[in-house]
């Protein structure tokens, strides 16, 4: 149906596109322009440079290798969960569902953090019970690889699989499958011939996303990857703002116009090939599918389920909780040796972690309030009016969330300090502005979707009554979008509480975020002091979800 | 080609009991109709034919094997029915071509090429979908996957066919049209056929035999002409066609059974008869009465009185409200003299169904 579009306040309207122009389109352009900067020319000479040196290339490498093997493993791992949880009898289903997606919601940071604390090569939990066990010498594991990159990345990344498979089996049309069983066929061969090629665009939809997500993220490779120095784009690209110099920021550049490109390029695969070959598998009747008896296989798919739940949920909380209460890192676990010392230092005595909680929460209640500011009048602009350029307004809008944190970052310092008038460099602003960009796309995809239930005759009956467009704005649409602005709220306070990626690159001595100061504290072997503040982290994280899910009736949330 | 023999079938789900107690013999080559409103269980009683669900109490036959028995402990899988089925949502393979989805039931039964394409193109050709065989589905209308669901069926030559509700998702038009055509298959290959429906003109017009359903139960087995003509009980006299319920006051009088009206006791008695409800001749009855059973006639020839409340003329009919007493009837005259709202009638009932 043809949707009337409303008459709206110029100045509101036009001032978005200006902001969204400043927010995004020039540093981005900038970027891109940099990348090409050499000596004050317009060369290929930066990426020249980037590919004459043997590290970038690795970084390169490991990049890709890092993003595909962490898609196959989360395919292996995925795909066959989501199928046990929505098509068999396993006990506990429901449950178990909930728990194969909670690793997603653990700061990818600090599950870093606890698996090295378990597998690494020096002291690691787990290296030290199997010495003690075997009474062997040396270590069996050491996570500082490409190996326990990949294992990391893959335990925070693979719900996604888990999430888009377990939906496509459960949406599935039931007789689809039965249909094949009247033809004749038997249980594994309609598992062959029809439940996997019909799922089998979720399954690769999932995995691309894993891919992009792995490639994107900084805290893992961070934390597990450098100290074996094994890098890869997000490190490298640090590593070079890091080290500085006037070449390193055009280097870094260079390697983020690469990064983006394969970034971008998987999600572009994702939403033109792969979403239009996801079968609408809906049937008219919600019937759900009948659930396939595992018969004597019941125990050992519960046994397998819950060793999934323990490594990948229960081990990393228990390693992080209990490094918090230990008073010496490395000594032997015991009643003498557990302190809730570590917490009272980082909650009442530490600076830079008061400094941080600080700063996180006040960026993050001024970046979801802006973004959800920003993002419902752009949300607005291109489902109620008809302005021209509304559809680029919306997409410009959504493009910095599908860029690397990293390369967004990059974009916001080549942008504000100072080479154009302002300077933001080492200001909590900078960090402000660079999480809106970020983020600003949540925003824009919530209210979108429920202004779009909003038909356009309810304003309207408010202007006949005699309201302004503020007023039927005031009074009519931000009402009935309240449950959907809140949501979304919360949907960027929570990772913007916890950014890193972004952070890392744009913090100053006055402006430590909780992610910043948690990766400090580990890089400089306050082992301890960072679990204590991880765990806090972390019950923030669980508390905020428990309340999003609260509010929006379940669902929003995990 | 079989005869399917339902005994003592019976489903619950958990307390519910969704099918209660059928016993039904469907010969071969029949077409057979469930009939009976959403949620009665005709779906629940199909998917026990097909091997889906499986039955709480009693015995299925399919041709002279038996596929499922609770007592001893049969169930055939399925797979190994050798039974079509066409679903409602069509359930045509998206991720398959035409020729693909139909081939399937062969290509599990290991037919070579040659006869396998022989075969899909015969039934396609049956389906009128001759020359679609490398379209998929999304590139297909609903009335045509609809032929390919049907076609996938009938590949595989089964002994019995389950239709459920095959026709509810297409438009008025081509619902009639794939009504003929379905039958006219059915004829040619002489297949045994079970149809679910809730669409009463549907199975009337289609069905050998239709099984009444309601909460669970049979209501009646008969021919639509049965169901239509003599109905068992209210709720098919109701559920079948238009028809009109008034309570009567029954007394035997002078060796004749006599009825007055219970909302019109001012209406004289009139005379009944009372053998097909095979109940004693006294007391409370239900007397139903199809518009098109009512003769409207000048007041000076009949003793029944009413008075004309409403008239619609419908080209071939002419669409009347009569009061009769308290109450209102529907009568549909095709001919005869045209009364106007207002003139007071006399009432002829040409034929009528009485129920205790
Ligand atoms: N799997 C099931 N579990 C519980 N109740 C069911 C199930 N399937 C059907 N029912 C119930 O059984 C009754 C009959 O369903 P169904 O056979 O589908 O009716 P119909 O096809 O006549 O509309 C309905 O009330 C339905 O809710
Ligand atoms: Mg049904």
């Amino acid at each position: 149906m043809l949707q009337r579009k409303i008459k709206a306040d110029p100045f509101i309207l036009g001032g978005t596109f200006v902001v969204i122009a400043i927010l995004v389109v020039f540093p981005l352009t900038l970027l891109f322009l940099n990348s090409f900067k050499f000596d004050g020319a317009y060369t290929l000479q930066n990426y020249a440079t980037v590919f004459q040196a043997k590290r970038n290339y690795t970084a390169l490498f490991n990049s890709l290798k890092l993003g595909l093997f962490t898609s196959l493993f989360s395919i292996l791992l995925g795909a066959p969960l989501a199928w046990l949880v929505t098509r068999t009898n396993l006990p506990f289903a429901k449950l178990f569902r909930t728990l194969f997606i909670l690793p997603y919601m653990i700061p990818p940071f600090i599950g870093a953090i606890a698996w090295s604390q378990l597998l690494n090569r020096r002291n690691g939990y787990i290296n030290r019970l199997i010495q003690s066990i075997f009474g062997i010498e040396g270590y069996v594991f050491n996570v500082n690889t490409m190996p326990g990159l990949i294992w990391v990345m893959t335990l925070y990344l693979y719900p996604f699989v888990f999430i888009t498979v377990a939906g496509a089996l459960e949406r599935m049309d039931p007789t689809l499958e039965e249909a094949a069983r009247t033809c004749g066929s038997k249980t594994m061969k309609i598992m062959r011939d029809i439940t996997l090629p019909l799922v089998a665009p979720s399954i690769a939809g999932g995995a691309l996303l894993v891919f992009a997500s792995s490639i994107a993220n900084f805290g893992i490779p961070a934390l597990v990857g450098m100290q074996g120095r094994v890098f890869v784009l997000t490190t490298m690209i640090y590593s070079y703002m890091h080290s500085g110099g006037f070449n390193g920021i055009a280097t870094a550049s260079a390697l983020s116009i690469m990064l983006m490109a394969i970034s971008v390029g998987a999600l572009l695969i994702n939403n033109f090939y792969l979403k239009k070959k996801q079968y609408t598998l809906i049937s008219g009747k919600s019937m759900r599918p009948k659930t396939l008896d595992l018969g004597a296989w019941k125990i050992p798919c519960l046994i397998v389920a819950i060793a999934i739940v323990f490594v990948a949920v229960i081990m990393p909380f228990f390693s992080i909780g209990l490094t918090s209460l230990l008073d010496a890192w490395g000594a032997d676990i015991t009643w003498e040796n557990l302190t809730f010392r570590n917490y009272r230092y980082i909650l009442f005595e530490y600076k830079l972690t008061k400094d941080a909680l600080k700063n996180s929460f006040l960026l993050a209640i001024s970046a979801a309030t802006i973004c959800m500011v920003l993002g419902s009048l752009i949300a607005y602009i291109s489902v109620k009016t008809k302005i021209r350029g509304r559809k680029a307004l919306e997409t410009i809008a959504q493009i910095p969330y599908t860029i690397p944190g990293t390369v967004v970052a990059i974009a916001m310092i080549l942008a504000w300090s100072g080479n154009y008038g302002v300077n933001l460099y080492n200001t909590f602003w900078i960090l402000l502005v660079a999480y809106v960009a970020h983020y600003v796309a949540f925003a824009v995809r919530t209210t979108s979707a429920s202004l779009e239930q909003i038909h356009t005759s309810l304003e309207e009956a408010a202007r006949i009554s005699g309201g302004s467009w503020l007023t039927s704005l005031k009074d009519i649409v931000v009402p009935l979008i309240r449950p959907g602005l809140v949501a979304g709220w919360f949907l960027i306070f929570m990772p913007t509480l916890r950014e890193l990626t972004m952070s890392i690159l744009l913090w100053g001595p006055r402006t430590v975020t909780i992610g910043v100061a948690v990766f400090e504290m580990q890089e400089a072997g306050y082992v301890q002091i960072s679990a204590a503040f991880a765990t806090l982290l972390l019950l923030i994280v669980i508390a905020g979800n428990l309340l999003v899910k609260w509010l929006t009736r379940g669902k929003v949330g995990i | 080609m079989s005869k399917v023999v339902l005994k003592g079938l019976s489903k619950s789900f958990g307390e519910v009991n969704v099918v209660n107690n059928i016993d039904l013999e469907i010969n071969d080559r029949e077409f057979l109709s469930f009939l009976g409103p959403s949620g009665c269980g005709k779906t629940t009683t199909l998917r026990m034919i097909a091997g889906f669900d499986m039955p709480t109490t009693g015995e299925i036959f399919i041709g002279e094997r038996l596929v499922s028995s609770v007592d001893k402990k049969i169930f055939v899988p399925p797979e190994e029915r050798n039974v079509g089925m066409v679903f409602q949502n069509y359930a045509v393979w998206p991720h398959m071509d035409v020729f693909k989805n139909v081939a399937y039931p062969l290509k599990i039964k290991k037919t070579g090429a040659d006869e396998m394409k022989e075969r899909v193109l015969k039934v396609l050709s049956m389906v009128k979908l001759t020359g679609m065989e490398k379209r998929y589905p999304h590139q297909l209308s609903g009335g045509q996957q609809q032929r390919v669901a049907l076609a996938r069926a009938l590949v595989m030559e089964p002994d019995v066919m389950l239709l459920d509700e095959p026709l509810s998702n297409l438009d008025a038009k081509l619902r009639e049209e794939m009504r003929f055509e379905i039958k006219d298959i059915q004829r040619r290959i002489g297949v045994t056929i079970i149809y679910v429906t809730h669409d009463q003109a549907e199975a009337m017009a289609m069905s050998d035999r239709i099984l009444l359903l309601h909460n669970a139960r049979v209501q009646q087995l008969g021919t639509p002409r049965d169901l239509y003509e003599r109905p068992e009980n209210q709720f098919v006299a109701d559920f079948i066609g238009l028809i009109n319920f008034l309570k009567i006051d029954v007394a035997d009088r002078d060796a004749r059974t006599m009825a007055t009206f219970t909302s019109s006791p001012e209406t004289p008695p009139f005379e009944v008869n009372l053998e097909n409800t095979g109940k004693s001749s006294e007391g409370g009855f239900v007397f139903a009465v199809r518009p098109e059973n009512v003769k409207l006639v000048p007041p000076d020839s009949s003793s029944i009185r009413g008075k004309v409340t409403k008239k619609v003329y419908l080209g071939n009919i002419l669409d009347y409200r009569v009061a009769l007493g308290k109450e209102e009837i529907r009568v549909e005259a095709s001919s005869g003299e045209e009364f106007q709202p207002g003139q007071t009638v006399g009432l002829r009932f040409e034929s009528y169904v009485l129920f205790k």
